[in-house]
């Protein structure tokens, strides 16, 4: 067929041949890291959240002046935030919505030393907590007003014992079932905390994220001030309200002097900052790729254009026995495919190479996800016969009289 | 010679389209390798360059016998006792300088302006002389008010426009976490790309304020940065970083920064000497315990090492790679454009015109259009900087300060000219074998037929 054919004229061309190769195998290798590090990047981003992002806001903010009441600027911050038009409810709490702010939390499934911790979302919060991040009980009850814990850390010698936990916290403690009822413990000091009610899963911990336990999280009853200068709330508003309420919050925050406030944040913000490193890193190979493509049909159109002016007789003699334009055209498209394919096929060595060197690097190399790969083959390849298009046509362009001009 | 401008005007008119290929191939191809080389350079930047080599960050290993083997860079801060010792003995140095990270909301005393959170350090005051920094108002503080724990701070200029709308403030007080402090002077740190005054090199953000080590300590404005506790005292690491400062004075926790700046190699070396001995002997009072105690780097081995990002590396290497590429497929294109022009230059070998006549031409035209390549892609690449400098601040979630990120994405002329030197390089290697190619035409050799 044809293809012999073909391949004993590359063989005479090498130089052109093996430039088209390494170029097409450049790109792939480039191209398709570029895409598994974007795919990640994309399961990353679409992780089902089950959150109303847009309506619950994280607040971060600390005291200076140590000479106020922490008691009372509690309230006083739950009484003004609530009184702000389109917040319906504001709890304190130490951990935000996917914004740590503050140490590791973890929780054990046992008290012995040796128990693994595991990561998770804590939320001590008021008994507004479970509404404000819109949780949905599926199994035992919500917290009730007996269960809150209230008070200076130094006058509270317990923790809250009755906690509400996620279906997959609860899965992870108590893997037989009959986590309703059952009592694990928080942080190293192992506080005890019983499980009286599971809600559906929800991501709200961002520890939880990072060590892909994302929907691991706690809900407990206890608003303990004293330790530190922080303090924290967490606010549900309305649905659809816009960025004017973020200022409206920092000012009435601002009202109480002696006080900075940090942040004041939706829960889709510090969502979206989850995966800031990771997606830069997916966008500029993005750039890459898109870069490298461009060079590679740029230079298809130069090396193809060279060999066909070298091969102005061959053609010539072609279309006088009497080929058509286009399957002059259609010849060209089939060289170059055949160095697209061998090429791809060195690509796929290389671009194994290039995702060891970014997993082991960088750690963020993106799983090879061998479905895309075909698409990514198909995609270089219709590049690749674009490029060739040009020069082939202006090959086919060649009058076959040329065969009569001299000798042969 | 206007003859052979003819010429090369005629050659470049030759089949434009190839032309323009050629130009766009070289352009993104320098755009590509000139805005990761930038970008490389400036991370591997030297603050100081001219006492770069004379400035050296002091560090006494402390660690127990069984402590794991680790690199110098990560060698522990000095102890409270160390530095002070090193202090009183007063070595020979141009300038000694300890400094510990501490943070504070601050507000002016007026309480005009809502506070700030800033980063700090607690310092003495050769700190200034070391970092060369410059004033926009005031100077540092005296010794004097650093010997008598003085309430006085030194303030960036990024606070200075915050509170007193960019006026002279000195004299002003300011209150950090209620504390009233009296503004000495305004310092611009800005001519600082990073952070290294407390060895970590952050280009994200530096210090906005400095006060008196003296002060900070009396009274207890918390140790915000690594505390490393031998390994029977590591419980008091919390406890060491917002309390009991006079344990964390007496203990064995190291969490000073240490900089010594020379005049010479004699000094360094007499200064050396006596701190090997210092080691010893308190080796043997039984406070150092592994075989090798002093540990010096001088800022230029710092700064190569922390500004060695593998990120950039590898951009760095896969934008060779493609700029490589480039150039061999400049050459194809100029191998195509001469290719289709053999009938007439071997016309004009047939006519007379010599070998170099022709070798002439075509390197001219070779220059010419890697010339309007380079332009272009210089411009490209100022693009390229931006764009990448956006994904940095987006990648920051915009907390990083602007004006410190932008100096990693500046582009200054001394890589201009080696981005357009390499390329015109490249570009006449990669044009060697097509000039060659047709000027070795026979004569005549063409013009048989087609």
């Amino acid at each position: 067929m044809e293809i012999l054919h073909i391949l004993k004229v590359l063989k005479r061309s090498k130089a052109v041949a093996i430039l088209i190769i390494l170029q097409v195998a450049i790109t792939l290798a480039i191209v398709s890291n570029s895409v598994f590090i974007t795919a990640n990047v994309l399961d990353n981003w679409m992780i089902k959240s089950n959150l109303d992002e847009k309506e619950i806001i994280n607040i971060w903010t600390t005291t200076y002046d140590n000479n106020l009441d922490k008691r009372q600027l509690i309230e006083d911050d739950i009484k003004r935030l609530t009184a702000i038009e389109g917040v319906k409810l504001a709890t304190p709490t130490k951990e935000n919505v996917l914004e740590l702010n503050i140490y590791r939390n973890q929780v054990f499934s046992s008290i012995e030393d040796t128990a693994k911790p595991i990561n998770l979302g804590l939320f001590d919060t008021n008994l507004d907590g479970p509404e404000i991040l819109g949780v949905e009980i599926i199994a035992g009850r919500t917290l009730e007003p007996l269960d809150l814990i209230q008070g200076h850390y130094l006058d509270l010698k317990q923790s809250a014992p009755n906690v509400i936990v996620s279906e997959d916290m609860a899965k992870t403690l108590f893997p037989n079932g009959n986590a309703l009822g059952s009592t694990f413990y928080i942080n190293n000091a192992r506080e005890p905390a019983k499980i009286i009610g599971i809600y559906k899963n929800i991501m709200l911990g961002e520890m939880a994220v990072y060590t892909q336990v994302e929907y691991h999280s706690v809900i407990r009853p206890q608003v303990k001030y004293g330790q530190n200068n922080l303090f924290n709330y967490m606010v549900r508003i309305l649905p659809n309200m816009d960025d004017e309420i973020l200022q409206t919050i920092k000012d009435v925050l601002y009202e109480q002097p002696g006080r900075h406030v940090r942040s004041v944040e939706f829960a889709a913000r510090a969502k979206k900052r989850l995966w800031d490193g990771r997606s830069s890193f997916a966008f500029t190979m993005l750039g890459i790729s898109f870069i490298g493509l461009c060079i590679t049909a740029m230079g298809i159109v130069g090396l193809v254009t060279f060999s066909v002016s070298l091969r102005k007789k061959e053609i010539g003699t072609k279309r006088a026995l009497g080929a058509t334009k286009w399957q002059i055209i259609r010849y060209f498209l089939i060289e170059n495919s055949i160095l697209t394919f061998i090429g791809m096929a060195f690509g796929i060595l290389l671009s194994l190479y290039l995702n060891f060197i970014l997993v082991d690097r960088f750690n963020n190399g993106g799983l090879i996800q061998f479905d895309y790969c075909f698409y990514i083959a198909c995609f270089i390849w219709s590049i690749c016969l674009f490029a060739v298009y040009f020069p082939a046509k202006k090959a086919a362009n060649i009058a076959p009289a040329i065969v009569t001009r001299g000798l042969a | 010679m206007s003859e052979l401008i003819k010429q090369v005007l005629h050659s470049l008119k030759h089949k434009k389209n190839l032309n323009i290929l050629m130009v766009f191939t070289i352009a993104i191809g320098i755009a590509l390798m000139t805005t990761m080389m930038t970008i490389a350079h400036q991370e591997l930047k030297i603050s100081l360059p001219d006492k770069s080599d004379n400035v050296h960050l002091i560090m006494l290993d402390n660690r127990e016998l069984d402590a794991p083997v680790q690199e110098v860079y990560a060698m522990p801060r000095t102890t409270y006792k160390d530095v002070e010792n090193i202090f009183s003995s007063n070595p020979g140095t141009l300038n000694l300088v300890r400094l510990w990270e501490t943070r504070f909301i601050a507000e002016p005393e007026e309480l005009t302006v809502r506070p700030m959170r800033l980063n700090a350090s607690a310092v003495n005051n050769q700190l200034f002389d070391l970092m060369e920094m410059p004033f926009i108002y005031g100077n540092a503080w005296s010794l004097d008010d650093q010997k008598n724990s003085k309430a006085v701070i030194v303030i960036d200029k990024t606070v200075n426009d915050a509170f007193f709308g960019g006026a002279n403030s000195v004299g002003k007080r300011i209150l950090i976490e209620k504390k009233p402090m009296t503004i000495v002077g305004v310092m611009d740190i800005s001519v600082h790309p990073k952070r290294f005054q407390n060895r970590n090199f952050s280009t994200r953000r530096n210090d906005q304020a400095f006060i008196p080590y003296t002060f900070a300590l009396e009274n207890n404005l918390n140790r915000v940065a690594r505390i490393a506790c031998p390994k029977n005292q590591t419980a008091n690491n919390r406890l060491y970083r917002n309390n009991d400062v006079a344990g964390l004075k007496a203990s064995e926790c190291g969490f000073e920064v240490l900089w010594a700046e020379f005049k010479d190699k004699k000094q360094s070396d007499a200064f050396f000497t006596w701190l090997n001995a210092y080691a010893q002997k308190n080796k043997e009072m039984g406070r150092f315990f592994q075989d090798k105690i002093v540990y010096a780097l001088s800022l230029s081995q710092m700064m190569a090492f922390y500004g060695d990002n593998d990120w950039t590396q590898t951009l760095a290497m896969l934008s060779y790679l493609l700029f490589a590429v480039c150039i061999v497929n400049t050459s194809g294109i100029m191998l195509a454009k001469f290719q289709s022009k053999a009938k007439l230059v071997s016309l004009y070998r047939a006519l007379g015109a010599t070998k170099n006549y022709i070798v002439k031409i075509h390197f001219f035209e070779v220059i010419i259009i890697s010339f309007i390549g380079i332009l272009l892609g210089l411009v490209l690449s100022k693009l390229g900087l931006h764009i990448m400098y956006e994904i940095a601040r987006y990648q920051s979630d915009y907390l990083s300060d602007p004006k410190q990120l932008q100096a990693l994405y500046s582009i200054d002329w001394n890589m201009i000219i080696r981005a357009a030197s390499i390329t015109t390089f490249s570009v006449i290697a990669a044009g060697i074998y097509p000039i060659w190619r047709i000027s070795n035409l026979a004569p005549a050799s063409q013009l048989r037929g087609a």
